[in-house]
């Protein structure tokens, strides 16, 4: 007995020890709590409410050890309300294995539809969009003027152009068909970023696809460093290619004008375009993000012809006149001027790019002096929104940050890196208040499309937000303010203009103050923002005057809209109509 | 008489030598493991020190980060371990992972700060580079190296009016050139959109040296900034870069000073330089990453001949012939670029033994 107690003594203080020696060996200075901080009153806040909501969509990770160029890229998001019932539902673009596998149907998009109380239901089969391939973006478009909008959706080597159409027994009465191939819509490049405007005032909206560069499935382009870890090779060392125009016939067709408008004549990787009249012409003119080459501005000259003039206007490099990684855009009145300016988003080690509007096709580059420069270097940036997060009145941008090497760590940046809020001042000034802006700004996160809308319309704008391999994120807007806003949902009358009123200019005028609202066609990084402006007027009760340029040229007022409320503006109609 | 009170364990009671005696183990034996192993531990630390310090980096590394695993905060083992890495050229993010301890663990020591400071402007990370060079400044306010570098990181991220603070307080440093120092300041002032002050510090430095490159081509910028487009062009014409990065620069403010000047056929030659050399310097980054792939090679080496940066392309081909067999296509553009830099000798003898060589097949 006594030896047995002995044993027990001898291995119980063995153990006392180890257990000494293990809690100190781990008793390692501990990383500062990363718990996100309180956000002040007021200050703006958002919370990620994705799964609450019922969005279970998850980004596909298509990684190889090879670090394919396509793997980093991400896939879009898109706004839509394809029920037209006044709430915007969420349509989510997937990619697939690599190198893609036809008929491998695991890997599909999905559609969400808003069941207005906050919360999401999974519709993808019903409504037909349940489609695989690796896809990329989306752009939202009522290409055919029949009151529903249609998404197209870019893939590595294809487009597809999901038309909405009545269907009694589907969620919502609509379902989607692919009429790609009908509508003369081709495509066998890696297509990304997309874009539906009225380039030719018709009425219609004509498409712009951007394609990137070209990569060869069989013998892939590998690169490493000197340590032999692995990373994604810039995209300067692949042949690139021509972006494509379709001119809209009217008829639900097509016509390829890419060369004969002069937009094809220079191949550059495209990642990302905005549709918008910059000059105040009538006209609407195009620009896009194009990756380590110089952006395109190609001014409309009238009949589908284009002339790129970045350089001449001052938005085709970035500071110093350094190439621009191009990868996402907004185009808003940041400044205060009447006049869109342009943001485009860049690469690590470099600022994110703001061009300010001077006129006259006219740009100042205005990164570092604009304070949105120098906080962005830490990052790799792409999916933008202009949003007004707290209703003051003046635009603020948001950021979605991810870098594109898995192998980032070893090389000494972050994969995952934390969204950005930037607040602006209405004067082209901005600071960076991601820290402060709740759960949704400081969880890093391998950040790529970046699409806004107010879900749960209580008239904040919220954001979703998709991610490489990831679920998406839905930002739940959940500033506490006593700023008030209105939402203007523009209605073009579907003949002279078209149904999205893409291209319009929007006038808001309240307590003597007054800025400027463009509608664009495309922006941000292959995703797709919702149709409806949360403009805010800080504490003012209404907005004295709304005054809208539509796209036919037609200019109409609206007169005393009450605060906290979302209005239906009709082209050609006095009224404006309450929608709820 | 008082009373007892009832054992409520008796069997304790019955056991209290045995139950002493497990204590008693416990404390001794657990008392015992302490005592050896730190021992054990200091073996390895006083060898891993020594190692180091008698110049075997090589082998007291494994033995030092051994030893931080156990003590992590240990001042003087983080200090010869990071030293080492760094005198070792070792991948700076991995020396970061030691330097970033070393200075939480020797908060007031300038020294850690210092070297991590070096290591995140190396890894390009300079938010995190300021933080660290502005709480070396607090130890060591009087490190103007470190202010100097500090201003340039502000500068390059924006925050004009911090660079502007530490310019003004350089002013008067005696380890820095003065002129630098003034350069600096006019920089700063141009980007806060300050013209007059930056005008009149660069008038002045090109007063003294009127072809100085730097104030050249500050003073051309200040001109552009200013709207005097015609000015800008004049100046910015004379301005002879020092490096590629200053030829894009100059390139751009020329090519737009002349463009809002009127005179576009210039302006376009301009950008079309500016564009030949950004893709220089892109395709030679390319290169790098694919050191063995003789296409690429070729591509940045001709493109960097292309605008006449010689040294450069014949640095490109001589690394790509120290590791393929030359052919006639490399060992002609390398005689070109040898001839470019005014060595006719060399550019003679490559030029024959390229002739020596097959022609390059035509399919």
């Amino acid at each position: 007995m006594r030896i047995v107690l002995l044993v027990v003594c001898i291995v119980l203080g063995l153990a006392g020890g180890a257990i000494y020696i293990f809690f100190r060996s781990t008793s390692e200075p501990k990383p500062p709590n990363e718990a996100p901080p309180i956000p002040a009153p007021g200050s703006p806040r958002f919370e990620d409410v994705a799964a609450k909501a019922g969005i279970s969509f998850k980004h596909f990770d298509p990684a190889t050890p090879q670090h394919l160029i396509p793997e980093t890229m991400g896939s879009g998001i898109g706004w839509i309300d394809y029920d037209a019932d006044g709430w915007p539902d969420l349509f989510c673009v997937q990619d697939g294995p690599l190198p893609p596998a036809p008929g491998d149907k695991t890997q599909i998009h999905r559609m969400y539809r808003n069941n207005r109380d906050g919360t999401f239901s999974d519709v993808t089969e019903q409504v037909g969009v349940g489609v695989s391939g690796f896809g990329c973006g989306c752009a939202v478009g009522d290409y055919d003027n029949d009151g529903f909008d249609d998404i197209l959706v870019t893939y590595l080597g294809g487009i597809s152009l999901f038309h909405n159409e009545p269907d009694p027994k589907a969620a919502g009465g609509r379902r989607f068909r692919d009429v790609a191939v009908t509508a003369g819509l081709k495509n066998s490049q890696w297509a990304t970023s997309a874009a539906w405007g009225d380039l030719d005032n018709d009425g219609f909206l004509d498409l712009y696809v951007c394609n990137y560069v070209v990569v060869d499935p069989v013998k892939p382009l590998t690169c490493h460093e000197e340590r032999g870890i692995y990373f994604t090779c810039s995209p300067t060392m692949y042949p690139h290619t021509s972006h494509l125009l379709f001119r809209n016939n009217g008829n639900g067709t097509f016509t390829d004008v890419s060369l004969a408008s002069g937009i094809a004549r220079v191949p550059a990787p495209g990642l990302a375009v905005a549709i918008l009249d910059l000059d105040g012409d009538g006209k609407q003119d195009i620009y896009v993000a194009n990756d380590m080459a110089q952006q395109f501005l190609f001014r409309n000259l009238g009949a589908m012809r284009f002339e790129e003039i970045a350089l001449h206007a001052g938005v085709a490099l970035g500071p110093g006149g350094a190439r621009i990684a191009g990868m996402g855009i907004e185009a808003a009145d940041l400044s205060g001027t009447g006049r869109p300016d342009l943001f485009v988003t860049n690469y690590q080690k470099v600022p994110n790019v703001f061009f300010q509007n001077l006129g006259k096709m006219r740009y100042e580059e205005m990164s570092f002096p604009s304070g949105i420069g120098g906080p962005s270097m830490d990052r790799l940036k792409f999916g933008t929104c202009a949003i007004d997060a707290n209703l003051d009145g003046n635009l603020d941008l948001g950021v979605a940050n991810g870098h594109v090497f898995r192998t980032a760590k070893k090389l000494g940046f972050e994969y995952e890196q934390p969204a950005q809020l930037f607040m602006g001042d209405g004067t082209g000034k901005f600071k960076d208040a991601s820290n402060d802006a709740g759960e949704g700004f400081v969880k890093p996160r391998v950040g790529r499309g970046l699409a806004r809308a107010d879900f749960d319309r209580d008239g904040l704008t919220d954001l979703a937000m998709s991610g490489v391999g990831e679920p998406i994120a839905l930002l739940r807007n959940r500033t506490e303010t006593a700023n008030r806003g209105v939402t203007l949902h523009l209605v073009g009358d579907g003949k002279k203009s078209n149904r999205n009123a893409i291209g319009a200019v929007v006038k808001v005028e309240w307590a003597g103050k007054s800025r400027h609202h463009f509608v664009i066609g495309g922006g941000t990084y292959l995703s797709a923002n919702d149709w409806g402006m949360q403009i805010g007027i800080g504490e003012a009760e209404k907005m004295d005057r709304v005054t809208i340029r539509w796209p036919s040229g037609l200019s109409q007022e609206f007169k005393n809209l009450p605060a906290k409320t979302s209005w239906r503006l009709k082209e050609g109609v006095a009224e404006a109509e309450a929608s709820r | 008489m008082p009373v007892s009170p009832p054992n409520a364990f008796p069997a304790l009671g019955r056991h209290r030598k045995l139950i002493l005696g497990v204590f008693v183990a416990i404390i001794g034996i657990g008392a015992l493991c302490l005592f050896l192993w730190p021992s054990k531990h200091s073996a390895e630390r006083e060898e891993g020190l020594s190692l180091a310090r008698s110049g075997q980096f090589d082998s007291a590394m494994p033995a030092l980060i051994q030893y931080l695993d156990q003590q992590p905060n240990d001042v003087e083992v983080l200090r010869e371990l990071v030293l080492g890495m760094v005198q070792k050229h070792a991948s700076d993010v991995e020396v970061d992972y030691y330097a970033q301890r070393w200075c939480q663990s020797a908060p007031a020591d300038g020294e850690p700060h210092r070297v991590r400071f070096e290591i995140l402007q190396r890894l390009s990370r300079p938010l995190e580079a300021i933080a660290v060079g502005e709480r070396l400044l607090v130890i060591s306010p009087f490190d103007d190296r470190a202010r100097h570098e500090l201003l340039t990181l502000y500068y390059s991220i924006g925050k004009y009016d911090d660079a502007r603070r530490e310019c003004l307080r350089l002013q008067d440093s005696s380890s820095l050139p003065a002129a630098a120092v003034q350069l600096w300041l006019a920089r700063v002032e141009l980007a806060r959109g300050e013209l007059r002050a930056a005008a009149e510090i660069v008038d002045r430095i090109l007063q003294r040296q009127p072809d100085e490159p730097v104030a050249s081509l500050l003073r051309g910028l200040i001109h552009a900034q200013a709207g005097e487009h015609a000015q800008a062009v004049t100046v910015l014409r004379r301005v002879r870069p020092q490096s590629r990065q200053e030829r894009v620069v100059v390139l751009h403010a020329l090519g737009t000073a002349l463009m809002r000047n009127g005179e576009e056929r210039e302006a376009k030659k301009r950008f079309q330089e500016l564009a030949r050399v950004s893709d220089a310097e892109l395709f030679m980054s390319d290169a790098a990453h694919r050191k063995h792939d003789k296409t690429y090679q070729m591509r940045a080496a001709n493109a960097l001949f292309a605008v006449d940066d010689f040294r450069d392309a014949s640095m490109v081909l001589e690394l790509l012939h120290s590791h393929t067999l030359p052919d006639r296509e490399s060992l002609s553009l390398l005689a070109k670029c040898y001839a470019g830099m005014g060595r006719a000798g060399e550019a003679r003898v490559t030029q024959e033994r390229a002739a020596l060589l097959p022609e390059p097949s035509k399919q």
